[in-house]
Parts: C-alpha cells; structure tokens; sequence
C-alpha cells in the first residue's frame, strides 16, 4: 500500500470544511498550488479561508477539480459531455462558478465559462443579449437608443 | 437555509454580468468575432467601451456586406478598421486581416501598421487583393520585437515586400508562413537574421533583383518550401542559403526551378533531419544532373535518416554521382525506375524500409539478372513496401529480387492500386507471389487491399 492521500482543507463563505486531494487542486489551482509550493500552507493547522466562495459553489469546484484530476485519459468528447453537464447551471450559479475559478486561478474552468458566456452572446440579437444576462436598465436615454438604431442599424 | 443562499434568491434576475471585473469581461469579448465584441458596445451605457480592451482584432471585409451598395460597405468597413485600430488597447495579442475586396493601397498600409504599433504577437493576413507594402509598413514589419508568429497567404495575386536593411530582422519570430509572396531588396546578398525563427513555410514565394539571399537562422528546425511555377527562374534566379543548426525537417516541393538554387551551409545540421525531396521532371534539353540541381541538393542531404524522394530518374545514369546515404534508415520513392532504385540502394547500407510507390515500368529483366545484390539487403533491410502496385511484370521482378536475396527480410507487402482493389486481383497476385522463391522462410508476404491513395 502507498502512503495515504494527502489532503488539504478548504473552508467556505459559511465556514463549512472541505477536505480534498491535496494533488487535485495543486493541479488545477495556480493559488493554491503557490501556498503549497512556498510553504505557506501547514497540513497540521491550515485551512484556506475562501471568505468569496459559498459551499454550493466551492462544492462545484472541487467536483470539476476531481473529475478533471481523474478523468484526464479519458477522450476529448467524454470530457466536453462532462464539462457541458457541470456547466446545467443557473445564470447565478454560472457567475458564481466564474468568480470562484477567478479567485482560485483555475485556468481551464475559467476558459471553459469564458468559452460557455461567448457562446451566450454570440449570433445573437442586442434585445436578446438584455434578456438573457438581465440587462433591464441600459441606461440610455429614448432618444440615444433611437440615434443609436439609426446609427449602427446592422448592431441590432 | 443560509444567509448568503437567501440573498441570491433575492439576487435572480440581476444584471451580474455587467458587474464582473474588467479583465474577465475582456476575456469573454476577446473570443467574440471582433465585429461582434464591437455590437456590444450598444447593450448599455455601461457596455460603450467595454469592447475596446478585447486583445485580438479579427477584421473580414466580408463581414461588412449587409447588402448594402459596395460604396456603403466599404466605407462602413474602413470606418471600423480606423475604429477598431484607434479605438482597442495600444497591446494587441493578436491581429488578423482578411481582405476580399479592392480597398485604397494607403489604407491597407495605414492598417497594417496601425496593428504593428500595437506589438502583436500574432499577425495574419489573407489577401485575395494585390498588396504593396509600403517602406514604413514593411520597416516596422521586418524590425517588430513582438510578433511570433507571421503569417501572409496571398491568392490569385502577390503581395510585394521590400526589405530593409537591419541587423536582425523579426528577432522574436517563432513561426512564418508566406503564400505568394515577391520580395525585394536594395541590396543584392541580403542576409536575414532571425534568431529564434523555428519554423518556415513558404509557397510560391520569390527574391526578385537578388542574387543570393542568406538566412541566419540557428534555432530553425522545420523548413518546407513549394513551388508551383517556373516564375522563380523567370524572375528571380536568387540562391537561397539557410545557415541552420539543428535542422530536423526539411521538406521542398518543387515544381518549378528551385531545387538548383537552395543550399544549406552546413549541410552536417540536417544530420538526424528528415527530408522529403519532391523535385520536378527533367525536361528535354536540360537533362545533365547537375544543371538540374537534384544532384547537388541530394548530396546536402545525405546524411539523413528518413528520405522521401520523387524525382528525376536521370540521376540513374549517373549513379556514379550519388552520394553514400551511410545514416538512412527510412527511404520512401515515388515515380522512380528500377535503375534507379537499385543504385540508391547500393548507397545506403544501413537502409531498414523501404517504401516504393509506382515503380515505372520498364523491361528489368537484364538488369536484375546482373545486379550486385545491395549490403542492405544482406544485413539490414527488413521491410519493403510496394505502394500503388498493379500486379505487372515489372513489380514482381523486383519482388522475386527482394525476397531472393532479402536475408533479413521481415516483411514484403504489395498495396494494390486502388483502381484494383478486387478481390479476383488480390487472389490473382497472391497466387502469383507464392510461386515465388523466399531467401528466408519467415518472410511475411502480404497483400494489403486497403484504398490507398498517394500520400505525396
């Protein structure tokens, strides 16, 4: 037998503790993989505080982490299912996964939800685009919307 | 339920969007169509300049046709260009322009430069239009201490690039690729420094006015060159020199006149290389060797290890000349004769497979009868491939030559034309091959009926 995993503790916006596979998220953490390598992280005592991360979020994390960790063989095509399903989230959700990736530096998760919001916006129309991210108040004035209709009528 | 959890409740159907960081916001727009990363600019006040911290710059003149007249289009195209430049981040990643239509030359230029002042690290240009560029563009070209990566794919048309004098030219640029391409130069040898140049592709591209053009390029690994036309005999009978280190790749496909123009200084930096060598037909009248160039060119290449040669059988007559390939493991042919094959054979004496597409057909009988059996064959030659094979007279010749004097021979295989790709062929050759004799009983004699078509 190997010696056991070694695990890192994660605690959340509520204070709730996660254990993880210290090897998954040095692997896919930019910060957390610097806290470990410059020893800033004490496996005796240490939690890593994410005072910006809620437990559903950070739960989300962990999960892309660990599949991506263990799964990395797999073919392309099994993985992008996976990653398609992770991301059957809520417009909320989706933000929340995004500043959580933003703050922990995990690269491939932050380019597949910058990938997941392109896809959000692109081909489609303006009024369209004000729907789906909630953008109700565009803060133009009857007559600027109307100039800018007549100005770039191809935008709209 | 938690606090925070309550608060998002209360949060659904807020503009979250709008408030991520600037950075990330550029990120998303930067994967847009740059066209698109520019509409959203109407979304909300907010938005009006979100667009302009995208890193790269797509720009189509195609996208501009709305069906609209062509005057409206191009202006709306060139207004967006001047736009686009001014208006974005003074640090560009990434620039690339496609261009369909006639657009003013100055423009072009202004462009151009425009994205080269913005220190891209990538910079693409497709043109289906004439381009000239003018000395301030092709100056802050040649002299950029960003770009990476250049590429410039001309069609139907030649874009024309003066070279300026400098010490080094392009001195971060890691991989060019130039497609129709005519360069000029005050000076007659240029020299082209590029120190961290890896990778060069050039089509159709010529050196007009110059005698001899050098490229000082140390870390370059891959060099692939075509040329279709005769247009570099015509008009710019230029030697080109690569002065190169640790070449791993070269490979030219020549139609037209180059091969007799291309030299590598060191020849001993293609040891190891992989060289594939496709060089045109002799014509009639220019049939000594050397004047063709074949020979001189195999000659800088003989110390490879995997050769890929289609090529003038007069250099058959002329055996005599071929160099020893004393490194070369892997050797594939195309198009060759007989005579041919078996005089490269006696060069190389380590050779390990052997691949031969479309042997020509010719009578061989004499020839085989009399032909001292080739070291590789005695010691090291342990796979032989016919590609493109009929069943014909002249193929099983060689075969019954193979499998008679092949002592080490693993395996023979035959992959049949696919114009013959029947099972009656299959059967028909497979009979006729058992006939033959073996040298080694454990040769494995094979048949393959996969479709093959010509790699080459």
């Amino acid at each position: 037998m190997g010696s056991p995993v070694k695990k890192i503790m994660l605690c959340s916006s509520e204070k709730e503790i996660f254990s993880v596979e210290e090897q998954v998220m040095v692997q896919h953490s930019v910060i957390i993989n610097n806290m470990i390598e410059d020893g800033s992280y004490n496996h005796e005592e240490s939690k890593i505080p994410l005072d910006c991360v809620d437990s559903k979020t950070l739960k989300k994390v962990i999960d892309y982490c660990t599949h991506h960790t263990h799964h990395h063989n797999d073919n392309q095509e099994d993985l992008e299912a996976w990653d398609a399903q992770f991301l059957n989230v809520d417009s909320n959700g989706l933000y929340d996964l995004l500043m959580a990736a933003n703050y922990l530096e995990i690269r491939n998760l932050l380019d597949l939800i910058y990938g997941t919001i392109k896809n959000m916006i692109k081909g489609k129309k303006i009024d369209e685009i004000r729907r789906i991210f909630n953008i109700k108040d565009h803060g133009f004035t009857p007559e600027e919307e109307e100039q800018n209709r007549k100005e770039y009528p191809h935008f709209y | 339920m938690s606090p925070v959890k309550r608060q998002k409740e209360n949060n659904e159907g807020e503009d979250r969007i709008s408030k991520l960081p600037e950075c990330i916001i550029s990120r998303i727009l930067t994967l847009l169509p740059t066209k698109e990363a520019v509409r959203t600019s109407v979304l909300s006040k907010e938005w009006i300049n979100n667009w302009r911290s995208i890193t790269s710059l797509h720009l189509d003149d195609i996208d501009m046709v709305y069906g609209r007249t062509k005057h409206i289009e191009h202006e709306c195209f060139e207004r967006f260009m001047y736009r686009s430049l001014l208006l974005t981040n003074s640090r560009l990643d990434n620039f690339s322009l496609s261009i369909h239509d006639h657009h003013d030359m100055f423009n072009l230029n202004e462009w151009i430069y425009g994205a080269l002042r913005k220190f891209p690290k990538k910079l693409c240009i497709k043109s289906q239009r004439k381009l000239s560029f003018a000395f301030s563009t092709a100056h802050s070209l040649f002299t950029s201490q960003s770009l990476q990566e250049l590429e410039i794919y001309m069609s139907y048309c030649s874009a024309n690039i003066t070279v300026p004098r400098s010490r080094v030219h392009l001195g971060q640029l890691k991989f060019l690729t130039l497609h129709e391409v005519k360069f000029s130069c005050s000076d007659k040898d240029p020299e082209l420094s590029l120190p961290l140049l890896q990778k060069i592709k050039t089509v159709n591209c010529i050196w007009l006015g110059m005698r001899c053009v050098t490229f000082n390029v140390p870390l370059l690994e891959t060099i692939d060159i075509t040329q279709h036309t005769n247009s570099s005999w015509l008009e710019g009978n230029c030697k080109i020199k690569f002065r190169a280190l640790h070449l791993k790749e070269f490979c030219l496909r020549d139609y037209g006149y180059l091969s007799r123009y291309l030299t590598m200084i060191d020849p001993s930096s293609a040891q190891n290389a992989s060289a594939t060598l496709i060089l045109p037909p002799c014509e009639r009248g220019v049939s000594s060797t050397v004047e063709h160039g074949a020979l001189e060119l195999l000659k800088q290449f003989s110390q490879v290890r995997y050769l890929k040669f289609g090529g003038p059988d007069v250099l058959a007559q002329e055996v005599i000349l071929l160099p020893e390939f004393g490194m070369l493991r892997h050797l594939e042919l195309d198009s060759i004769t007989g005579e041919f094959l078996l005089a490269l054979l006696l060069k190389t004496p380590i050779l390990n497979t052997l691949v031969v597409e479309r042997l020509k057909s010719e009578y061989y009988k004499a020839l085989l009868k009399s032909a001292v059996v080739p070291d590789c064959l005695r010691h090291t030659l342990q796979v032989v491939n016919f590609r493109d094979v009929c069943g014909d007279k002249h193929e099983l010749r060689f075969a019954k030559f193979f499998m008679e004097k092949g002592s080490v021979l693993k395996r023979m295989s035959f992959s049949l034309s696919h114009l013959f790709v029947k099972s009656e062929a299959i059967e028909e050759l497979e009979q006729k091959l058992s006939g033959l004799k073996k040298c080694l009983t454990s040769t494995i004699v094979e048949v393959l009926k996969e479709d093959y078509y010509n790699s080459w």
